[in-house]
């Protein structure tokens, strides 16, 4: 009997029809894009296509596989699929060296062209900047130039070169 | 006043109507019972016959009230033409008139504190969440309706059919009364069971000793269904006893009737079939009475699984759905849930059980009683016949226990170890009827509440005001249920017709509004996690996996998780194809496929990334993702992004050449970070309200809840309603 029941429950349980396959849904716009050769809102710089974003003063050789020296207004550019509730965030660090010879590093931070904020470091060390930007200074879709200004930088004495930050990633992020 | 004599008339109009089916069948049949014993198993007998009616009503969308008012017309008048009420059957042994006048006054007083409680406005955790929830629901809509987003509507639900009965004429209360009625129908059953077996001062205690049993006192008279099964359960027992002393035929129909509608009341029930079925197969040695009780008691719970196997495609739903997969239930969740009912948090060891059950009461949810304490007793009673038969159907009905720990639970298979303890108690002179009154003293709620847990369920109060709504049902609900307060805020603030996404069950027999709870479904897992992707990083596209390979003609290609023995789900956010640098574009001519979860398997191609595919049980090679073309197309990468949640898993790309032949293309992907998109939130609000969620409910500690409430214009909602600690959220 409980053999018939199995068969029965079974049996039902084949009615139910069970599509094969799907074709794909309604695609959803205006999200970041696939292209990842092209500009992102935050670039790491190990990232492949972090060479892409840079404008001026950013290394283009990668240190440790993480991080990249920076000149004194290292520049870089960024693709904004929407500017509501953004943060600008850098992360970058300062080597002792630039401390010991230069004393306390002010950096102030641009948005294009526009000033967001001036902050001065005196430890070495990992930083971390993040500061809400107005979305009345960003473009949609559009080119957005960031730079951030070292007050001085840290001249190497044997050959006179020049090195500001080590820069590890930067960009825009809610 | 007035609300509470519809609730009296709807609970007693139930009762009459299985009263009297009961008593038909049983004319019909010609069973010989004694006098005492006819009216509560007709009782039972008539509650499967309503039930199994009840629910062709609602397969027919028949839910009127005109049309219960009809039915009862008929059988009342048809039970009074052919005088089912009618008797002379034999009564059973007298009763000790002694122990009548110790016990007829506890059990009145008992007997007066259910019934206000079950008179009062319902505010039972799961009574006022989804037992009556659903009743609401199919008299609102008329009957069943395609619901695949609540896994509580995939049980059966036998009892509830009776509730909705009742609920059509006194609605809330008038469902709980009608549990109240089996709670009054189960000692009597004991006890004429006790009475028949010649020891009736046995069969009081007995009875008593399940009567003011806290934890049955309190589910009793809320809108539960356990003591509903302890006395149908403890009727397949008595009917298989009565069977087996004058081995009737007639008596194998109610013997199949009951263990059929015991399954169609609740899955944990099934013993019943086992125990009807087994007992008889043993005793006779045939297979003919097997297969008619059999066909009587798929009568009674087929329907329940045709039901499920029409709605969600797995007759045992929301279980087994590795046997019957099906896009409604996950395999997870099924898991987790079972693993949840196996192990209640705040459970140290299983050791605390007995503790636990008889005396606190907190953690598991309700409290037999310290009397209890004393069930190893009931083993002096395997001496006797009569104690082998009880405790080998105790254990029997018990033995599913382990599989949800809470203390009502262990109702089902109360009434077998309560006999078999009486039994041994009763060969001390004097003794049963002092371990009744302790039993009494300590189940009274001013004594009880002096020992048990400050939250142990139980009936705490004689509510007499409440119950004739003398306060009124919104003003007491409001004072003391939260989540009364919070369906109320719910049906204020939204208009009918919405949907409502929570992460927690709230009072939902109290608004009129769909609350998708997201644990309760395939459905609201999936919805929760968009929810909780803009919130949580490992859910986000964090990681690019590129499989390069030289450019070819293909007609299919397949992502293949390779990973053993690892503890994660699989899972892929968006599954991208390049030539030469271009993604190729989704075209409506591709097939896609994947194993398992092919019903999700569209979340991995809809350009989003708060939606992902899942595999939604632990990830094992072989799971697969494949994109099928109408004609060879040119492919040189795939592009698999994934969230971090997922290291574990990895991956090979198949490709399926001109020729029909698969082979890998690239079993070593090139892995790369990403940020996290921008507009998560707005994205993940967006997705939910094109899936038909109009507003988030949100409790105060619940993960989204701080973040909902300190970024609501980055999400797009907007806040239209609190209370109790709940914001409701409207998406904009």
């Amino acid at each position: 009997m409980r053999s018939s029941v199995l068969i029965l429950v079974l049996a039902c349980a084949g009615c139910v029809s069970i599509p094969d396959s799907y074709a794909p849904p309604m695609q959803r716009h205006g999200m970041a894009g696939p292209d990842n050769r092209g500009l992102k809102h935050f670039i790491a710089m190990n990232d492949a296509a972090a060479p892409a974003h840079f404008l001026r003063d950013v290394s283009p050789e990668l240190s440790d596989g993480l991080w990249r020296w920076t000149g004194q207004k290292p520049t870089l550019k960024f693709s904004l699929p929407s500017v509501g509730h953004l943060t600008l965030q850098i992360d970058f660090g300062i080597h002792d060296l630039l401390l010991k010879q230069a004393g306390p590093l002010t950096i102030t931070y641009f948005v294009n062209g526009h000033a967001l904020d001036k902050v001065t470091y005196s430890k070495e060390g990992q930083q971390h900047f993040e500061k809400a930007v107005d979305e009345t200074w960003l473009v949609k879709n559009g080119i957005n130039v960031v730079s951030f200004e070292l007050d001085k930088v840290y001249v190497a004495p044997a050959d006179g070169v020049k090195f500001g930050v080590t820069l590890i990633r930067a960009g825009f992020r809610e | 006043m007035k609300q509470a004599v519809y609730i009296l008339l709807g609970a007693a109009l139930t009762y009459a109507v299985c009263l009297s089916l009961g008593r038909l069948l049983l004319q019909r049949l010609r069973l010989r019972l004694y006098r005492q014993e006819e009216t509560p198993l007709a009782f039972l007998c008539g509650s499967a016959c309503l039930s199994f009616l009840v629910f062709l009503l609602a397969a027919g969308q028949l839910l009127y009230k005109g049309v219960f008012v009809a039915l009862a017309a008929v059988v009342l008048v048809s039970a009074w033409r052919l005088r089912a009420f009618h008797s002379d059957a034999p009564s059973l042994p007298t009763l000790p008139r002694r122990l009548l006048w110790l016990y007829i006054p506890i059990a009145a007083l008992f007997t007066a504190l259910g019934l206000l409680h079950a008179m009062a406005p319902e505010m039972s955790p799961d009574g006022s969440a989804y037992h009556l929830g659903l009743v609401a629901r199919y008299y609102r809509e008329r009957g069943f309706s395609h619901l695949t987003t609540n896994m509580y509507a995939n049980l059966s639900q036998g009892i509830e059919m009776l509730f909705l009965y009742a609920y059509s004429f006194g609605k809330h209360s008038a469902s709980a009364l009608v549990h109240f009625s089996f709670f009054l129908t189960l000692p009597l059953l004991i006890l004429n069971y006790a009475r028949r077996r010649g020891m009736p001062a046995a069969g009081m205690g007995a009875a008593l000793f399940v009567f003011l049993s806290p934890v049955v006192g309190i589910d009793g008279a809320s809108a539960y269904n356990d003591v509903a099964i302890a006395a149908i359960l403890f009727a397949v027992f008595y009917l298989v006893q009565i069977w087996d002393e004058e081995r009737s035929n007639a008596l194998l129909i109610p013997i199949g009737l009951m263990a059929g509608f015991a399954f169609a009341s609740k899955y944990t029930a099934f013993p019943a079939l086992l125990y009807a079925g087994g007992y008889i197969l043993w005793r006779t040695r045939a297979l003919r009475p097997l297969v008619i009780v059999s066909l009587c008691a798929l009568a009674m719970f087929a329907p329940w699984l045709i039901k499920n196997t029409i709605v969600v495609g797995n007759p045992v739903s929301p279980f087994f759905n590795q046997v019957f997969p099906n896009p409604y239930v996950h395999i997870s969740f099924e898991k987790g849930y079972t693993e949840a009912m196996r192990n209640y948090p705040g459970l140290a060891s299983r050791w605390e059980i007995p503790l636990e059950v008889t005396v606190r009461g907190q953690v598991l949810c309700g409290l037999l009683g310290p009397l209890f304490l004393l069930a190893p007793l009931a083993l002096l009673s395997l001496k006797w016949r009569d104690g082998r038969r009880l405790l080998a159907a105790g254990i029997c009905f018990g033995a599913v226990y382990f599989t949800n720990i809470g203390t009502r639970f262990l109702i089902p298979p109360l009434p077998y170890f309560a006999l078999a303890m009486a039994m041994a108690l009763a060969r001390v002179p004097a003794l049963l009827p002092v371990m009744v009154l302790l039993h009494a003293l300590s189940a009274w709620p001013p004594l009880l509440q002096e020992y048990c847990a400050t939250y142990a369920w139980r009936l705490d109060r004689m509510v007499w005001k409440q119950a004739l709504r003398i306060e009124t049902e919104d003003g007491y609900l409001t004072r003391k249920w939260p989540s009364y307060a919070v369906a109320r805020m719910i049906e204020k603030n939204t208009p009918p017709g919405s949907t409502v996404l929570s992460f927690n069950q709230t009072g939902e027999a109290y608004t009129t509004r769909d609350t998708m709870v997201v644990y309760q479904s395939a459905r609201g897992n999936e919805l929760g996690g968009i929810l909780l992707t803009p919130l949580i990083t490992d859910y986000q596209p964090l990681q690019h996996v590129t499989f390069h390979f030289p450019g070819q003609p293909l007609r299919a290609v397949r992502l293949r998780q390779t990973a053993a023995h690892i503890p994660d789900h699989w899972t892929v956010t968006e599954v991208r194809l390049y030539h030469n640098g271009q993604e190729l574009p989704r075209s409506p001519q591709w097939r896609l496929r994947a194993s398992p979860n092919p019903w999700g398997v569209q979340e991995a191609f809809d350009n989003s990334p708060v939606t992902r595919w899942g595999s939604w049980q632990t990830a094992y090679p072989g799971m697969r993702i494949e994109v099928e073309f109408p004609a060879p197309t040119a492919l040189d990468a795939v592009v698999v992004v994934n969230s971090t949640d997922v290291r574990a898993a990895t991956m090979a790309l198949d490709g399926k050449d001109a020729s029909g032949i698969w082979r890998t293309l690239q079993p070593k992907p090139v892995i790369t970070e990403e940020p996290p998109p921008l507009r998560l939130r707005r994205e993940a609000a967006e997705v939910l309200k094109e899936r038909g969620i109009g507003f988030l409910l949100m409790q105060e500690d619940d993960f989204a809840a701080k973040d909902l409430a300190t970024r609501p214009e980055m999400w797009g909602v907007m806040r239209v309603g609190e209370s109790q600690g709940f914001t409701l959220y409207k998406i904009q």
